[in-house]
């Protein structure tokens, strides 16, 4: 998205806010406010937000997300997989042998 | 769509332009609530707080700040009334509103010709430069068609995958959301057509 503006092919982008990309992006006001929810298996330990950064976790993000990032910036514990946008692949790793138990849904569109 | 203002040619305009451009009771109220939040000192080197089941960001205290600004600016000028239209509103908001691209210098060379035009007209006339005003606050610049689609189309992309900013029909093409409307409408203003693509998924780096 930002490549495609800077790069010419575009002339205005919609993209999350995210502070390593400003000073790249010059961003509006906020219009809007997406909440973003962390996938699980039913059978999950985690219950709660405050679950998340527990050491030995790992959680799924999708790569050069907004949210991926901020998570890349506040986990402390956890570790961070971060993976393409693929729901298949994102599947695979929540019900798959690797214990790999979250993966954030849709991506920020605040900007 | 965020607009603080706007030029009146009539001042029946007036009362209605006053009552939808200032922030409500309700909007001060919740703007407070912000600010206070952001000030508590637990909340001091965050980022996002949590205020009556919602999530505050602190770039919301910025824009709570800005609203309460407005808002005590308009609550001066009425309790003065008379006052302060025979002194210039233009006193009543300084210090300036912040406004990163609009600086008071810009603001003042306003004021003077304001203050011209309000020695030959009415009282009426004096709150109409009020609204005038707040507009000249309200714009970073006068953004042109050349400065953002030089091409003489607006290039707008938005992030494919993610339904919450468009969303493209499969059967009819048609895109829809929030993106499309925001792109639609910068399109209007400036005065060309607009086309509207999906862009990939974040590239690999």
């Amino acid at each position: 998205m930002i490549d495609a503006v800077s790069s010419g092919a575009a002339d205005i982008g919609f993209v999350a806010y995210e502070p390593s990309r400003a000073g790249t992006v010059e961003f509006s006001q906020t219009y809007m406010l997406v909440q973003q929810s962390f996938l699980v298996l039913d059978g999950s330990p985690i219950r709660a937000v405050a679950d998340i950064d527990r050491a030995g976790q790992v959680i799924a993000g999708v790569r050069n997300d907004s949210i991926t990032l901020y998570l890349k910036r506040k986990l402390k514990q956890a570790t961070l997989l971060e993976v393409e946008n693929n729901p298949a692949e994102i599947q695979r790793l929540l019900t798959g042998k690797k214990s790999t138990p979250l993966a954030p849904t849709g991506s920020a569109s605040r900007r | 769509m965020g607009f603080d203002g706007k030029t009146l040619i009539h001042p029946n305009q007036i009362g209605p332009c006053n009552a939808a451009f200032s922030p409500s009771a309700e909007e001060v109220a919740s703007a407070r609530k912000i600010i206070a939040a952001f000030s508590l000192p637990e909340n001091k080197d965050k980022g996002v707080v949590q205020l009556d089941g919602r999530m505050v960001e602190r770039l919301h205290a910025d824009m709570a700040r800005r609203t309460v600004a407005i808002a005590r600016a308009i609550e001066e000028r009425d309790l003065e009334g008379q006052s302060v239209a025979e002194s210039g509103v233009i006193a009543r908001l300084d210090p300036p509103l912040h406004h990163p691209s609009r600086s008071w210098r810009t603001m003042s060379m306003h004021a003077r010709r304001v203050r011209g035009w309000q020695l030959q007209a009415g009282n009426a006339m004096r709150r109409l430069w009020f609204v005038v005003l707040l507009c000249s606050l309200a714009f970073p610049r006068w953004a042109s068609a050349n400065d953002i689609a030089p091409g003489g189309t607006l290039r707008a992309v938005y992030l494919g995958s993610n339904p919450a900013q468009a969303v493209q029909d499969r059967a009819t093409g048609a895109i829809r959301g929030a993106s499309a409307d925001l792109a639609r409408e910068l399109g209007k203003r400036i005065n060309v057509p607009v086309e509207l693509k999906p862009a990939a998924n974040p590239p690999r780096r």
